[in-house]
């Protein structure tokens, strides 16, 4: 139960710094314009408000560890999920999908696309290897027909 | 309003009507594949079209993927959208109890006029608000994109704060590329070209609401137990009469709170759950355990929002909810600005979104009824085959708009952050309306600052009424949150009455 909190201080503590970031990087454009119409003065202002919300959930994360209450139950900002943030399948499935991404940029989108269902569904063990393969044709030629012929689309 | 029929009442345009119900039915049906991702995905494939074919497809979507999630809710208690998470709860008792088919012809029919007393009471309420609205100006407009926020932030997260942050990161995402004031200047571009052009939302929304819901349904595992054949049954006209003020009743509920901004289907057919459990002291069964009034009053409640979300969206130009936030986008997208001066510009295009929103529904009627012979199969479809395939689809739709691979990049790096979002409870809702409000609230703040020179700010608010009242709004929703306002009703009465 003690990594739930961590996990949640340590999110909380990551948007703070990123709300840092973006104050500075907005106090930068301040210089352009008036103070009123600058085109930091928004961005500076949600940075504030996300320092302030992230000090808060870090306070009270704080303030219940020292209290020792127990998550369980209470509804609060700590209803994170039980499991943890990452596993070996969840990273496996988004490097499967960037490389997708990244293929996409260099070769056709025929080729990548079958690739891509091939082997993230053989990485899932979605169904038997005749049907993985079936789908991993028939879907990318059907997909490119439909947005090129019907949608009239460019395609990668 | 006549040149509104004449462009709806075309066989292409009641194809395409029909085609997105029943594309929305099954997306809906599905558990994992949301009418939020289908329509996100729609608006980059229909960019090219004509607006009214745009708009019958992805509010054919919308009608049918809301009514969808119920009949995975009563088969496989599973439900196939959130909006049909309380449709379940009595749903589903029904279906073990073998009268899957009829709870399915009740929550066909239940939706159908729930739909239609929310598209009749947009058809009768946008209008006089939107006269009221033109008189709104930059002070308004920018706080009513707060309001939204600040709604959306309450609801749609478990922690208000944490909605607030997600609202703030949509809010910044949208700020990033070259300044609408000061054309040279970039905004958190780093001097990057493919940055100047900003973040598109398009993309943006296929990310977050789509790859992310990928990576979260292939995290987990699912299974299904053997469901029997279903096939649905339109409820006798006694049964239709004996429970029609529930369905009044519930529908108008569903209508006000798809009205408020930032609220969903899921938030309202829950309200009409909890109120026909107060409201009915004896149901036909006891609640559930399958009670016909529990399908009926989340069903209608559900379908009824539609009409609600689209009266802020189509007189205020803020969304009702994450599908409306998209409809808005499509306007944006097509080269119209939904707002007050639509109704004045281009009264046909609302007019035309009424006719379509009554075809939809005489649509789902009938589609409904024909696809439960089906559904059984179509919502076992193992998430392991499905979404591998949406993923396909989304980096065509992030990427045929503008055929640009930094699309697909964009959408995957956001995909990944919602996804993270998720993990820890940040809204994702919250995000999409921080994209899609964030520029009308930068413009408007600075337009409103202009207008004051920069001083007198706070008094120029306030001394506006509308701008007030909304300041009020926007205060009482935050003060509400915290916990010593809560209590003080309790305190203020142990001090006026002492034990």
């Amino acid at each position: 139960m003690k990594n739930i909190k961590n996990n949640d201080t340590i999110a909380s503590l990551v948007v703070f710094l990123i709300g840092i970031y973006i104050l500075i990087e907005s106090i930068k454009l301040m210089d352009v314009g008036e103070y009123y119409d600058s085109p930091g003065l928004l961005p500076a202002i949600i940075s504030v408000v996300i320092i302030l919300s992230s000090s808060i959930l870090i306070w009270n994360a704080i303030r219940r560890e020292l209290e020792g209450s127990t998550v369980r139950g209470k509804s609060n900002h700590f209803d994170i999920k039980k499991e943890s943030l990452l596993n070996s399948r969840i990273i496996m499935i988004i490097i499967i999908i960037t490389l997708y991404v990244v293929f996409l940029d260099y070769t056709n989108f025929l080729i990548s696309s079958i690739s891509f269902l091939f082997i993230l569904m053989c990485y899932l063990k979605s169904t038997n290897l005749l049907k993985i393969t079936i789908i991993s044709v028939v879907v990318p030629v059907l997909i490119q027909y439909v947005f090129k012929n019907i949608f009239n689309q460019i395609i990668p | 309003m006549i040149e509104a029929l004449s462009q709806v009442l075309v066989m292409k345009i009641i194809f395409i009507v029909a085609a997105g119900v029943l594309g929305g039915i099954v997306v809906g049906s599905i558990p994992g594949l949301t009418v939020t991702m289908a329509a996100a995905l729609l608006i980059s494939f229909t960019y090219g079209w004509p607006i009214v074919e745009a708009l019958a497809l992805i509010l054919g979507v919308y009608a049918g993927g809301f009514y969808g999630g119920s009949q995975s809710a009563i088969l496989i208690n599973i439900p196939g959208a959130p909006s049909a998470i309380a449709t379940g709860i009595d749903g589903y008792p029904l279906a073990l109890k073998g009268e899957a088919g009829e709870a399915i012809g009740l929550a066909t029919v239940e939706s159908f006029f729930g739909g239609l007393i929310g598209i009749g009471i947009l058809a009768f309420v946008a209008p006089p608000i939107s006269k009221f609205a033109l008189d709104f100006r930059s002070h308004e407009y920018f706080l009513l994109g707060i309001f939204g926020l600040t709604m959306i932030s309450k609801l749609a997260s478990k922690s208000l704060l944490k909605g607030i942050i997600g609202a703030c990161f949509g809010i910044f995402v949208s700020l990033i590329g070259l300044d609408v004031v000061y054309g040279a200047v970039g905004r958190f571009t780093y001097g990057k070209t493919l940055l100047m052009g900003g973040i598109h939302f398009v993309p943006a929304l296929i990310g977050l609401f789509a790859i992310s819901e990928v990576l979260t349904q292939l995290e987990k595992t699912q299974s299904f137990s053997a469901i029997p054949k279903t096939i649905g049954r339109l409820p006798k006209l006694s049964v239709l009469k004996r429970y029609f003020y529930i369905t009044i009743r519930s529908s108008l509920i569903g209508t006000f709170i798809g009205a408020l901004p930032g609220v969903g289907g899921t938030i309202s057919a829950l309200v009409a759950y909890d109120d026909v459990q107060r409201y009915v002291k004896k149901p036909s069964r006891p609640f559930g355990t399958g009670a016909y009034e529990g399908v009926i009053a989340p069903e209608s409640a559900n379908n009824a929002t539609i009409g609600g979300a689209l009266i802020p969206a189509l007189t205020l130009g803020i969304p009702g909810d994450a599908v409306t936030a998209l409809i808005i986008g499509a306007f944006f997208l097509h080269g119209l600005r939904p707002g007050p001066l639509l109704m004045v510009r281009s009264p046909e295009i609302f007019w035309v979104i009424v006719f379509i929103g009554i075809i939809s529904n005489i649509f789902l009627l009938i589609l409904g009824i024909l696809y439960s012979r089906i559904s059984v199969y179509v919502i076992t479809v193992k998430s392991t085959i499905l979404m591998p395939i949406i993923v396909l689809i989304c980096a065509i739709g992030s990427y045929v708009f503008e055929s640009n691979m930094f699309h697909v990049q964009a959408m995957l790096v956001l995909g990944i952050i919602g996804w993270i979002m998720r993990k820890f409870d940040f809204s994702i809702g919250a995000m999409v309306l921080g994209i899609i409000l964030g520029p009308i609230i930068d413009d408007n703040l600075r337009r409103a600052l202009l207008l004051s020179h920069g001083s007198n700010l706070l008094i120029s608010f306030l001394s506006r009424p509308i701008s007030a009242v909304i300041i009020v709004l926007i205060l009482g929703l935050i003060l509400s949150e915290i916990q010593w306002v809560k209590n003080l009703p309790r305190k203020i009465k142990s001090l006026v009455m002492p034990k």
